[in-house]
């Protein structure tokens, strides 16, 4: 075992202990159960730096370790069965550990003061443990299965701490409705599984994707597909988990809600544990992804990302514009998957954690100041998350709101901030893939520029009703204090981390900083040649001449490349372009927001009042979740409404008229019971009595006595055996 | 006369004669119980002569342990039943618990 | 020599019952059950019973006999007096019924004819003695006896009657834990189960109850726990 591998281990094993050691300590701890959390989290935080740079500097091959699971000794028709499970290392499992172990151990911090006054503040944190101990699970593991169990914890752990409010109905909802929609995406994706299983019998990722690559089975269709199909369902299948997970239309329903639960959750949620599984399976599974399922996922990435930006245009809660722009953060991340940009989308995964945790633990500091206010005020009524009722809190929550502009930089996409290079190296890729692919593909660049300006629009219109502007309620306003230390710091250490200068020399040619040029390099794709995406044919003339004496070449493997490079070069065209829009789109929207929510302050409610119907459909999110609720919910119980009443009327009439029956039989039971059985039965109680009258004087209650005629009456019976039968 | 299984038989049938008289003729409950252990010593000495000289062979050790292990789980439960039987009726002679009469 | 020992051993049991039987001092009545219970050993071992031998010794002499002299001391006030027990007028009754039992029981040995006659498998008579004829009882092949002694007797030494010719020799105990794991399994077992239950009952049926005082007083530690 290598020895990052056993560190990796025990990285794993730390939020684990956590947990055991504050849930059977509950009462005991209560409210110093952040002394456990914080060290262990922040050893954890330490190893995987250590394997962080371990990895990306000294070791360029994929550690990988794998153990004997489960042995099935040998079966019928497969031979010798064996489930393995085991710990793989590569770059992005060596970055993903230093992010999930990152954020969740400045959650941890920002926790100790933000729910320092909760009831339920050691429980909170045993979950917190057990969080981030899924997460890291899903991130080192080598095989589907692995990730498939951790892939449900997950689940688990986030419902529990969705739910940490239960009293409450929205949490309680919240909490069902999240692990609902997740299950309806894990069906796809244990689907997709056991696809892969029954034709390759192993989970194990590198053995799928040798078996893959070495062309694929003749049995491997399925229902009469070709091989070929079978392989686009399987990956769109395994996609659907990350559709539920990272919360992709038409899943998406639950992250919003999600919001219920306690902040810093919400970023634990956001930015590394819960939404980022779902494109880090995305990326795993991207050796295996055919042409046809790019497209599906490049087409569910774009349209979630506008969908979600949409909506977010006009949420007035503060944790809800920055749900949906998570939304449609993810749906980027998985539009770079889905168009091929895979450096660009995992770039994009990590610097999306860091601004976005940001904005939520950014988020949570104003609202604990919020809440604190109103305690102040004993004011129960107002909503604390309401950005009506805040503004100008620029001038109270220094750190909180600096942290915060950096941050909303940084997704808006301004230059010198770490969301530009992530967010200008997606739209290329979309560029370039749509013009490549035409068809419907070409929306993409569409969506990619729309949304960027969207996101920069509602990401200020955020800042300027949170921090800017005159207060709307002074006396909210007049309490509001800084908050603690423990809160602020970590908002610094992720503004910081928001910055360029960690993932690249150069702030506008990220393609060539170390982040994705060394350490998030495009894994080479195994599927079959044939079922590459269809620019493979059409745009070989396109491409420039060392390329296309590169294809000449032509020996199986730099053709499986081939497509790769083709958008990469392409990419490379359209960057600058591309980053040029992407600066106007940005400024425009900024702009925008500035222009209607500092400068002119009516229009926005002109302009709602005159596309009312356009901001009535953003406002409730697009009515999907009453369009679920109208067919999914309601048609569920019409059926169910059917049952009650074939149950009620039919099935109880049966029930019923074999009661009636029953009791009748009884009846007559009964009668016989009562005068024939009970008769005799009284007789043979009464002849007993008047014998056992007659015999009472003997008994003398005097034990010995009985034994002595016992024995007698022994002796009588052995004397009549011996000798009575020979005298009669 | 050499020692032979009736040595044996007479043996245990003057135990068993005498358990049967301590049994019912003492005033002490301890006492009848080791008329008891007598009659169960009384089989045990039997077993062993059958086991000796009767063709049983080890079959009669067999009984005899088996008879032994249910003694002492005897002993242990009517010693209990005693000390009980004293705590209530404040006598440990057998006559005087005749409760049972009621 | 070999009779002569036999007789004493046969005596000291004898005389031991006696003293058990008649005494009237109680401690001297359990005394006499000692010597009873240490000839009985005596006669274990002159049967070639040794490690029933031991049993015997350990569990009668070294347990149930402490436990009635213990139950002794527990009900009987010893500075006092009551200690010795007075002949009761049930005692004629007694007698009788002891002596009856013995009659009974040396006529079953003794009384009836000294042998009969069996059917032997090939359809011939045969008469054999009393004492015999015991082997060819239903119960000498009773399903836990059954073939039991053949087989474990010749796979360790041979035929039975070999064993009998060296018999002396060996000790028993191989046997009995044999047999104990095989063909006595359940009842092994079962007797195991017994003796849980009875330990348990005992200690249940000795406890002292709690009076309503303590009662009280385990209620209040309960609940400071």
């Amino acid at each position: 075992m290598h020895q990052l591998i056993a560190l990796s281990l025990v990285i794993l094993a730390l939020p684990m202990v956590s947990f055991l050691i504050i849930i059977f300590n509950q009462k005991r701890l209560n409210h110093s159960a952040h002394r456990i959390g914080i060290p262990i989290l922040g050893a954890a935080l330490a190893l995987a730096i250590y394997i962080c740079i371990a990895k990306l500097s000294g070791i360029p091959e994929t550690l990988n370790w794998t153990t004997n699971w489960i042995s099935f000794g040998n079966v019928t028709g497969i031979g010798l069965l064996n489930i393995t499970t085991g710990v793989m290392i590569d770059n992005l499992t060596a970055i993903m550990l230093v992010v999930v172990t990152l954020i969740s151990f400045l959650v941890h911090l920002f926790s100790s003061a933000y729910m320092h006054d909760d009831v339920r503040y050691a429980r909170y944190f045993a979950y917190l443990g057990i969080f981030t101990f899924s997460m890291l699970g899903i991130v080192l593991g080598n095989n589907l299965f692995a990730i498939y169990i951790f892939w449900e914890l997950v689940g688990f752990s986030s419902y529990a701490l969705i739910s940490h409010w239960y009293e409450k109905p929205g949490p309680q909802n919240a909490s069902k409705k999240a692990f609902i929609v997740n299950r309806v995406g894990d069906v796809g994706m244990w689907t997709g599984l056991m696809i892969m299983f029954s034709r390759f019998h192993t989970f194990d990722f590198a053995k799928i994707f040798s078996a893959i690559h070495n062309g694929l089975p003749a049995n491997f269709g399925l229902f009469g597909m070709t091989p070929e199909t079978t392989l686009t369902v399987a990956g769109v299948l395994i996609f659907c988990g990350a559709i539920g997970k990272s919360a992709q239309f038409p899943l998406h329903v639950w992250l919003p809600d999600a919001m219920e639960g306690p902040t810093p959750v919400s970023a634990l949620i956001h930015a590394a544990t819960m939404v980022a599984a779902g494109v880090y399976l995305t990326c795993r599974i991207f050796p295996i992804l055919t042409g046809d399922a790019m497209l599906v996922v490049a087409l569910v990435g774009g349209f979630t990302s506008f969908l979600a930006a949409s909506i977010a245009l006009t949420q007035n809660d503060i944790k809800k514009v920055l749900a949906y722009s998570t939304v449609s953060q993810l749906g980027y991340m998985i539009m770079a998957l889905g168009v091929g940009a895979f450096s660009a989308g995992f770039f994009h995964l990590t610097t999306h954690a860091m601004f976005k945790a940001c904005l939520f633990l950014g988020s949570g500091s104003v609202i604990h100041a919020m809440h604190h206010s109103l305690h102040h005020l004993h004011d129960h009524h107002t909503d604390a998350q309401d950005m009506r009722n805040m503004g100008g809190l620029f001038k109270k929550l220094p750190i909180t709101g600096t942290t915060f502009i950096v941050a909303t930089l940084a997704i808006s996409g301004i230059p010198l901030m770490s969301g530009f290079m992530s967010k200008d190296e997606i739209l290329a890729g979309a560029t370039a893939y749509s013009q490549l692919q035409g068809g419907i593909a070409s929306v993409l660049p569409y969506f990619g520029f729309g949304v960027a300006m969207m996101t920069a629009f509602y990401m200020w219109r955020q800042v300027f009703m949170t921090f800017f502007g005159k207060p709307r309620k002074p006396e909210i306003f007049e309490h509001i204090h800084e908050s603690p230390r423990v809160m602020t710091i970590p908002l610094i250490i992720l503004a910081t981390l928001s910055i360029w200068i960690w993932y690249g020399a150069n702030p506008i040619d990220p393609a060539n900083g170390w982040f994705m040029k060394k350490w998030a390099a495009t894994p080479a794709q195994v599927v079959p040649q044939n079922t590459a995406p269809k620019f493979v044919e059409h745009s070989a003339s396109e491409v420039k001449a060392p390329e296309a004496e590169h294809t000449a070449l032509s020996s199986e493997h730099t053709a499986l490349m081939e497509h790769q490079e083709i958008l990469e070069h392409k990419t490379h065209e359209v960057a600058a372009t591309g980053m040029l829009i992407s600066i106007i789109v940005a400024i425009t929207g900024i702009a925008l927001a500035w222009f209607m929510y500092l400068k002119n302050t009516t229009l926005a409610g002109k302009l709602a009042t005159t596309f009312k119907p356009l901001y009535n459909f953003s406002l409730n999110k697009w009515y999907i979740d009453e369009l679920y609720d109208f067919v999914f919910v309601g048609s569920f119980l019409l059926i169910s409404r059917g049952c009650a009443w074939f149950d009620s009327n039919i099935v109880d009439g049966i029930v019923n008229g074999a009661g009636k029956l029953t009791i009748l039989l009884a009846n007559v039971a009964g009668w016989i019971d009562k005068y024939i059985v009970d008769g005799l039965v009284n007789l043979v109680a009464g002849v007993t009595q008047v014998i056992g009258l007659a015999f009472r004087s003997v008994q003398t209650g005097k034990i010995q006595t009985y034994l002595g005629w016992t024995l007698f009456g022994i002796l009588v019976i052995f004397a009549v055996l011996a000798w009575g039968f020979k005298v009669i | 006369m050499s020692i032979g299984l009736s040595h044996y038989l007479i043996t245990g049938a003057l135990l068993f004669a005498l358990g049967i008289f301590a049994m019912l003729s003492r005033k002490n409950v301890i006492a009848v119980l080791m008329g008891v252990e007598l009659i169960l010593n009384a089989a045990n000495v039997n077993f062993i002569g059958f086991s000796r000289f009767g063709g049983i062979n080890i079959g009669g050790q067999m009984a005899a342990i088996f008879v032994i292990v249910i003694a002492a789980a005897e002993a242990a439960v009517a010693l209990a039943i005693v000390l009980n039987v004293y705590k209530n009726f404040k006598s440990v002679n057998p006559a005087e618990a005749d409760t049972l009469r009621d | 020599m070999f009779d002569l020992i036999f007789y004493i051993f046969m005596l000291t049991t004898i005389g031991g019952a006696v003293i058990t039987a008649f005494h009237r001092n109680i401690v001297y009545a359990a005394f006499g059950l000692l010597f009873t219970f240490s000839g009985v050993v005596g006669l274990y071992v002159m049967a070639n019973a040794d490690f029933l031998a031991v049993t015997q010794l350990l569990v009668y002499v070294g347990g149930i006999l402490i436990l009635l002299i213990f139950g002794v001391m527990l009900t009987n006030r010893l500075a006092s007096v009551n200690i010795t027990v007075a002949g009761g007028g049930s005692r004629w009754f007694a007698a009788l019924l002891s002596l009856g039992v013995l009659i009974i029981l040396c006529f079953a040995f003794f009384g009836s004819e000294s042998s009969h006659t069996i059917k032997t498998p090939d359809g011939k008579t045969k008469t054999i003695s009393t004492w015999a004829s015991y082997q060819s009882e239903p119960w000498a092949h009773s399903p836990w006896n059954k073939d039991a002694n053949e087989r474990i007797l010749s796979q360790k030494y041979g035929t039975a009657a070999e064993v009998k010719a060296g018999e002396g020799s060996n000790g028993t105990a191989n046997e009995i834990g044999i047999l104990f794991l095989t063909d006595y399994l359940l009842p092994f077992e079962v007797v195991s189960v017994v003796l849980l239950v009875a330990l348990v009952g005992a200690t249940m049926i000795a406890r002292q109850d709690p009076t309503p005082e303590e009662d009280m007083a385990s209620d209040a530690l309960r609940a400071t726990n």
